[in-house]
C-alpha cells in the first residue's frame, strides 16, 4: 500500500487513525483519502471497522488517535454537531428518524436555523423523491425504506461537502434503492462527495471511483473497484482463504 | 394548523380571565384551593420544559421550588417587599441551575434522574444543617405584618402559572423546542444533525429552574411558614411528575388538565372517604398511566397521524 499525501483535492483525509476498545483494536493506523466530488466505497468483511470509521469521523466516537482533516481542517475530537456544521453529514446503518416529529419537522430540525425557508426547502427536496404527502406524517409511521430515505434527505438540508452513508441501501425496497442512487448521482454531478459502506458490490462497482477495503481495522487495499476485486488480499479477507485459480468475474460478490 | 392555534388561545384566555375574577365570587377556602392549583400547574410546566421535552426525568425539581421558598422567605425577613423576594427567589434558582444543569445533564437517562433526586436531598441537608441562616429543622416563620395578602399570593401564583404556561406554549412551537424533542426522540440522531444537545439541555433546565424558584417564594409567603421537608420534599417532586403524566407530558395543555382534574379529584376523594382518598387516587392514577399512556390529552385530541399508508398515497 503506498501511502497518499493529503492535497487539496482532498475533502477527507484520515491519518495514522487509531481506536481500540478495552485492547481490542478496531481501527490500526488507517490512511484513507476521499477526493473531492468522488463517490469512494469503504467496504470489508463484518467486525472490520467501517462503521467505527464512519463514528470517529463524524465525532461520535470521540476516544480516538491519530488525525482527521475535514476541507483542510482538524477535526478528530470535535463534537458532531459542529462537524455537521463545518458540512460533514452522515446516516445511520439502522434508521435514526425521530419517530415522534412528523416527516417534516424530521427535515427542519436539521436545517440551518438561519433558514427563513427551511420549511420550503425541506418540501422541496420531499418533492424530489414523491414524499411530500408524507410531510405531517410521523416518522414511525413509515414503512422502514421511507425512513431511510427521510433520513437520506434529512442530511441533504444542510447542503453538505461530503455525506458518509453507512449502508443507505439496507431494508429498501428496490424502487426506493433506485430512487436513493439516482439521488446519490445526481448530486455527486453537482459537486457532493460521498464516503459509503455498501455491501452490494454491483453498487459499489457502478458507483465509486475509488474503493478502500477494510479488514481487522486496517486499509488491505484501495484502488478502482475491478483492480480491487482481485486482489489476494482482498480476497483472502473476505473468504479467509487464497482465491483457487478460477473462470468468470472475481469475488468479492 | 392554525385553527387549533386559535381555539387554544380563545380557551386558554377564557380559563384566564374565569382565574381572574374569581376571588370575586369565591371565599377564601375555593382560593387557597385554586392557589394550590395554579401551584401545581406553574410547577408542572417547569417541569414538562425539560422532562417532557428532552425525556430527561428529574426527580428533583423541588431543590429549586425550596431554593425559591428559603431565598423568599429570608429576603421578606430582611426587609425585601414581597414582588422583589419572589423575582429574587427565581433569579437564585436560575442561577444555581447553570452550574448544576452543566454537571447533571452529562449523564442521561436513570442517572440523571438519581443525579436530580439527589440534588434534593443535598438541599433537604444544608438547609436542615445550616441552622444560622435557615434556623434548621425549625425552620422559618414569617409574620403576618410580613406576608401578602391571600389574594396578593392568589395572583402571584396564577402569574406564574400563565407564564410557566406561555413559556412552554412558545418553546414547544420555536425551533428550539423542535430541537428539544428532536433530544427526546434520539440524542444521537439530534446531535448528528447539528442540534447542540448540550447548550439546549442546559437552557432547557436552566429555563425549568427559574419558574419553581419563584413559586417558592410566594408559596413561603402564603403558608408563612417553611421548613426543610415541606419544601425540598420528594413526596411533592412525584406529584408533579404524575400531575404531568396524567394530564400528557410535553404538551402544552397536559399540565393544566393534569393540575386540574388530579386536584379536584383529590379534594373530592379526599372529602368522601378521608381515610383511602389518596389509595384511590393512587389506582386512578395507575389506569391513566397504564391505559392512556399519552395522559388525557391523548384521549381528548388524539393526534391526527395514522399509518402513513392510510392517510397518503402510496409512492412508488
Amino acid at each position: 500500500m503506498t501511502t497518499t499525501a493529503c492535497g487539496p483535492d482532498h475533502i477527507l483525509c484520515t491519518r495514522d487513525l487509531r481506536r481500540d476498545f478495552g485492547g481490542v483494536q478496531a481501527l490500526c493506523g488507517v490512511e484513507l483519502h476521499v477526493v473531492r466530488g468522488s463517490i469512494t466505497g469503504l467496504i470489508g468483511p463484518n467486525g472490520s471497522g467501517k462503521t467505527t470509521m464512519f463514528q470517529v469521523i463524524s465525532g461520535m466516537d470521540r476516544g480516538a488517535t491519530g488525525s482527521v482533516m475535514f476541507d483542510r481542517e482538524e477535526i478528530l475530537g470535535r463534537r458532531p454537531s459542529t462537524i455537521y456544521h463545518r458540512g460533514l453529514a452522515r446516516t445511520f446503518q439502522l434508521s435514526h428518524v425521530f419517530p415522534d416529529l412528523t416527516v417534516l419537522e424530521n427535515l427542519v430540525v436539521a436545517g440551518s436555523r438561519k433558514d427563513r425557508s427551511v420549511e420550503e426547502r425541506a418540501l422541496g427536496l420531499l418533492g424530489r423523491v414523491h414524499l411530500q404527502d408524507y410531510a405531517p406524517v410521523l416518522g414511525k409511521n413509515l414503512s422502514y425504506g421511507q425512513q431511510k430515505l427521510v433520513e437520506f434527505l434529512r442530511v441533504l438540508m444542510s447542503d453538505p461537502a461530503l455525506i458518509l452513508l453507512d449502508e443507505p441501501a439496507a431494508g429498501v425496497n428496490p424502487t426506493l434503492r433506485q430512487t436513493l442512487w439516482d439521488m446519490v448521482r445526481h448530486l455527486n454531478g453537482l459537486g457532493t462527495s460521498f464516503l459509503i459502506i455498501e455491501h452490494n458490490m454491483e453498487v459499489v462497482s457502478d458507483l465509486c471511483s475509488d474503493v478502500y477495503v477494510l479488514s481487522e481495522g486496517s486499509v488491505i487495499a484501495r484502488g478502482a473497484f475491478d483492480a480491487i476485486r482481485e486482489d489476494e488480499q482482498v480476497l483472502e479477507a473476505y473468504f479467509g482463504k487464497t482465491r483457487e485459480p478460477r473462470a468468470g468475474r472475481g469475488a468479492p460478490s | 394548523m392554525p385553527n387549533r392555534k386559535y381555539k387554544d388561545l380563545w380557551l386558554g384566555t377564557a380559563l384566564l380571565m374565569l382565574a381572574m375574577t374569581a376571588p370575586l365570587y369565591v371565599n377564601d377556602y375555593y382560593q387557597s384551593f385554586l392557589l394550590q392549583v395554579f401551584m401545581m400547574i406553574a410547577l408542572g410546566q417547569a417541569w414538562n420544559l425539560i422532562s417532557g421535552m428532552t425525556g430527561y426525568v428529574s426527580f428533583g425539581h423541588t431543590a429549586f421550588f425550596g431554593v425559591g421558598a428559603y431565598a423568599g422567605a429570608l429576603l421578606l425577613l430582611a426587609g425585601f417587599p414581597w414582588w422583589l423576594a419572589v423575582l429574587k427567589g427565581g433569579g437564585i434558582a436560575l442561577l444555581l441551575a447553570i452550574p448544576l444543569g452543566l454537571l447533571t445533564l452529562r449523564l442521561r437517562g436513570p442517572y440523571f434522574a438519581i443525579a436530580m433526586l439527589g440534588l434534593n436531598e443535598v438541599g433537604r441537608i444544608a438547609a436542615t444543617l445550616w441552622t444560622d441562616l435557615t434556623h434548621g429543622g425549625d425552620g422559618i416563620s414569617l409574620a403576618p405584618d410580613l406576608l401578602p395578602s391571600l389574594r396578593t399570593n392568589y395572583f402571584s401564583m396564577l402569574t406564574l402559572a400563565t407564564t410557566a404556561t406561555l413559556i412552554v406554549a412558545y418553546v414547544y412551537r420555536s425551533r428550539f423546542g423542535l430541537e428539544l424533542r428532536a433530544i427526546r426522540e434520539d440524542e444521537e440522531a439530534a446531535e448528528m444533525v447539528g442540534v447542540n444537545t448540550v447548550a439546549n439541555k442546559v437552557m432547557a433546565f436552566v429555563l425549568s429552574a427559574l419558574i419553581p424558584g419563584a413559586v417558592g417564594a410566594v408559596y413561603a409567603m402564603y403558608t408563612s411558614y417553611i421548613n426543610p421537608q415541606s419544601v425540598f420534599s420528594p413526596a411533592l417532586n412525584i406529584q408533579i411528575i404524575v400531575i404531568v403524566l396524567f394530564g400528557g407530558s410535553g404538551t402544552v395543555w397536559g399540565p393544566l388538565i393534569g393540575a386540574g382534574v388530579v386536584m379536584v379529584l383529590r379534594e373530592l376523594l379526599w372529602a368522601q372517604f378521608p381515610a383511602a382518598h389518596l389509595a384511590l387516587l393512587g389506582v386512578l392514577l395507575l389506569a391513566v398511566v397504564l391505559y392512556l399512556p399519552g395522559g388525557l390529552l391523548s384521549f381528548v385530541r388524539a393526534r391526527p397521524q395514522g399509518r402513513a399508508d392510510s392517510q397518503v398515497r402510496k409512492t412508488p
